[in-house]
């Protein structure tokens, strides 16, 4: 039986503070050699000191983890982490303890210790493999790289242009897509078609058409259809599957490539050139397909259609901004303006807005935005920031932000928006990290130094991804007071909403963007690293609450 | 690619395993559900897990360091844990094996505790789990009563990778003042919350 260490313990007052004295010098790390003798002694003969000694661990041990992470101690004690059933991290129960925030925190940075020991990372680049977003582009084999008007079918993963492809399935039911494969190889897609990608120089189409570039580099690349492998050699061929019975088609358009059928029988290799075409399956070789002529879309025409899509995509984000720039309940639009340069200005745009309204850049440099011509703010470190003062208080809210991380470095929250705690009122926007990425994070309090409490709205479900870094990502929060929620959003689609038990009016007064605003004392602490490493290219406020419907259109207008 | 992690660990593996061999799921993504799950059981027991590791090798330094140790060999030796027992118990015998080791190797081994105390105390602590978690819920409340001066000394000193002497140097105080309130703060902390539980009891 465990003794109830209250009121059980015997031994006088006298050696229970001996033993506390031994043992908080051990502790402290300040005992000497004696000192751990005569308490290895104690403890050895007496089990109530051990209950005394355990007990004193205990808090030891609890004030060790809840300081490890720097949310608990500098947000607030009345943190209550909110638990949606849609969470797709698993640790749906440690939410539900006191010490979600902390073991987030822990969990995170356990996550970068053990990528390292991972044996299956690539051991000269330890650093690369380490980092978390990573994790697509190491186990990638090519990259999504245009997607002109596609409709991705159900039964397979959707991607976006730009992102990482895994092995596996990519099936679309229409449109085109074309994939750089990492040994240089260029494919496009024509739908509907599946390719099942197996390796960086290997794919196996399913179905559909499929041209292919490959440069002298990537000689070797192989396409496996079902009636054999067509393996090039340093040029340009189409493919059409054979598909229902019906035989498929190979063309070499330019170059050579070897053809191994894998049908009984015919174990002969076949060597084709330019201008020659095959059967794949059924037909006889003395009667070869026709001409391959602009059957198959190839890289030149996917880059001239991406373009024409490209401008009309463009044309329609401006189109939304001028009608957003109309919306009466705009507070707050900033965005890039084109001005020198060295007024280091993040202009609000909003029509009326005033001049103090406008934020200050500090440290973060112009780089490339969304769309040709506009420009983002890329914040390196965590001395950037932008400092906006944006006044009004508001009983409805939304925030929009387009965004696109460059790295998750080691930290427990990111901030989007983070207030000056010296003002009524105050909001909070975070990314707040679990393993895969981070779910949404919004909070609201009034006297944000005093003791009122805040009140926590998490997505619950996930926000971000590892293997969003370097995209451009929409988030948007809306506080709705009429329907007592505040909604998450991610790309347009809800990520996870709350209800509101207690509305309060808000406002967002002076905050940073991508950073907090404490900067003195939090210099050279864990407190510090609560910076956005990426690119931020807009940010609005409108003081009523977006309907989805409204947030799925920004989505759609603004995607890049 | 995107996973929807299955917890607890059993069940879906035979399944995943074919989706690999068909090609269609890449080692990376088996490594990181796997790795999911870890981070998932590992978090829902660190509490105690630190709390044991403390015990047998106080010294904040120290157990940072063993506790890293022990984290990484539940890790690399995750695939022997068997689904549907005590992951606690099981990471309990991982982070002894690693205190063990880590204070006969170390230099710094003539302040360790003897072999004999540190098996009672293990024994002690596996046995007093249960009633070690309520203790620790109410450490937290316990905490929340503490003023501001008391928090920041706490944060300054248990942050990771802080030391009293570094504290102390930055406020412009001695160590040993820092630690005499340190250890003031702690007792406070202890008395309170057997004063919390002793009422919770009678009441």
């Amino acid at each position: 039986m465990p003794e109830k260490p209250t009121n059980n313990r015997s031994g006088s007052a006298g050696a229970e503070r001996k033993l506390l004295r031994l043992a908080e010098a051990v502790i402290n790390g300040e005992a000497t050699e004696a000192e751990v003798a005569e308490l290895d002694a104690l403890l050895a003969e007496d089990a109530s000191a051990r209950t005394l000694y355990l007990d004193l661990i205990d808090v030891h041990a609890g004030l060790k983890r809840k300081y490890l992470s720097p949310a608990m101690d500098a947000e607030e004690e009345s943190y209550e982490p909110v638990v949606e059933e849609s969470t797709r991290w698993p640790a749906k129960h440690v939410l539900r303890s006191a010490w979600g925030p902390a073991l987030l925190a822990l969990a995170a940075s356990l996550l970068v210790a053990v990528w390292l020991s991972q044996p299956e990372a690539p051991s000269n680049e330890p650093l690369v493999a380490s980092t978390p977003g990573h994790e697509a582009s190491v186990n990638g084999v090519a990259v999504l790289s245009r997607a002109v008007d596609v409709v991705w079918s159900k039964q397979a993963e959707r991607h976006r242009e730009g992102s990482p492809l895994p092995a596996g399935l990519l099936a679309i039911d229409s449109g085109l897509i074309q994939v750089d494969f990492y040994c240089g190889a260029v494919a496009v897609l024509e739908g509907p078609a599946q390719i099942e990608l197996r390796s960086p120089d290997r794919a196996a189409l399913v179905a559909g058409k499929l041209r292919t570039r490959v440069p002298t580099r990537a000689r070797g690349f192989t396409v496996t259809t079902s009636s054999g492998d067509v393996v090039d050699l340093g040029t340009e061929f189409a493919i059409e599957a054979p598909r229902d019975g019906r035989p498929g088609e190979l063309h070499v358009i330019d170059g050579e490539v070897r053809f191994h059928p894998n049908a009984y029988g015919e174990t002969k290799v076949v060597s084709l050139r330019q201008g020659e075409a095959l059967w794949l399956g059924g037909e006889s070789a003395d009667n070869p397909p026709g001409d391959a002529g602009m059957r198959f879309v190839g890289p030149t025409e996917v880059e001239t259609l991406a373009r024409a899509e490209y401008d009309q995509r463009v044309a329609r984000w401006a189109a939304h901004r001028e009608r957003l720039l109309g919306d009466p309940h705009l507070i707050a639009l900033y965005s890039y303006s084109p001005e020198p340069e060295w007024s280091r200005l993040f202009r609000n745009i909003a029509p009326g807005a005033g001049g103090d309204t406008h934020g200050s850049v500090v440290g973060a440099e112009w780089v490339a935005g969304r769309w040709p011509g506009t420009r983002a703010l890329r914040f390196g470190n965590p001395s950037h920031r932008v400092s906006v003062s944006v006044p009004g208080v508001f009983e409805s809210l939304s925030l929009s932000i387009w965004l696109a991380v460059d790295r998750f470095h080691p930290t427990n929250r990111v901030a989007l928006l983070h207030p000056e705690l010296e003002q009524d009122r105050a909001l909070f926007w975070t990314l707040d990290r679990v393993p895969n990425g981070a779910v949404l994070h919004f909070a609201e309090t009034v006297a944000p130094n005093g003791n009122a409490y805040r009140n926590h709205y998490s997505s619950g479900g996930q926000g971000m991804f590892n293997n969003d870094v370097g995209r451009w990502v929409h988030l948007v929060v809306t506080y709705d007071r009429d329907r007592r929620l505040v909604s998450h959003y991610r790309d347009g689609r809800l990520v996870g909403s709350r209800p509101i038990e207690q509305a309060r009016q808000l406002s967002i007064g002076a905050a940073d963007l991508g950073n907090w605003p404490y900067k003195d004392w939090a210099k050279g602490t864990q407190f510090e690293m609560r910076n956005l490493v990426g690119r931020i290219d807009e940010f609005a406020a409108l003081g009523r609450a977006l309907s989805a419907a409204d947030v799925a259109e920004m989505y759609e207008a603004g995607a890049p | 690619m995107r996973l929807t992690s299955r917890f607890p660990p059993s069940g879906g593996a035979s399944k995943r395993t074919h989706a690999i061999k068909a090609g269609r799921v890449s080692q990376g993504d088996l490594e990181t559900t796997r790795h999911e799950q870890f981070v998932a059981l590992f978090v829902r027991h660190e509490t105690a897990i630190h709390s044991f590791v403390l015990t047998l090798v106080p010294s904040m330094a120290d157990a940072e360091e063993v506790l890293q140790e022990a984290s990484m060999t539940m890790w690399r030796r995750f695939e022997q844990y068997q689904a549907g027992t005590s992951f606690r118990n099981w990471a309990f015998q991982i982070a002894k094996y690693t205190a063990f080791n880590f204070v006969r190797k170390r230099a710094r081994d003539r302040h360790r505790f003897s072999d004999t105390v540190m098996t009672l105390l293990a024994e002690q602590a596996e046995r007093e789990q249960g009633d070690r978690e309520s203790r620790r819920r109410t450490l937290e409340h316990c905490i929340t009563k503490l003023g501001d001066a008391e928090r920041l000394l706490l944060a300054g000193c248990y942050a990771e990778g802080a030391t009293i002497r570094g504290y102390a140097e930055r406020n412009g105080r001695t160590p040993n003042a820092v630690s005499k309130q340190l250890n003031r703060v702690r007792r406070n902390l202890l008395r309170c919350v057997q004063q919390t539980l002793t009422l919770e009891a009678s009441t």
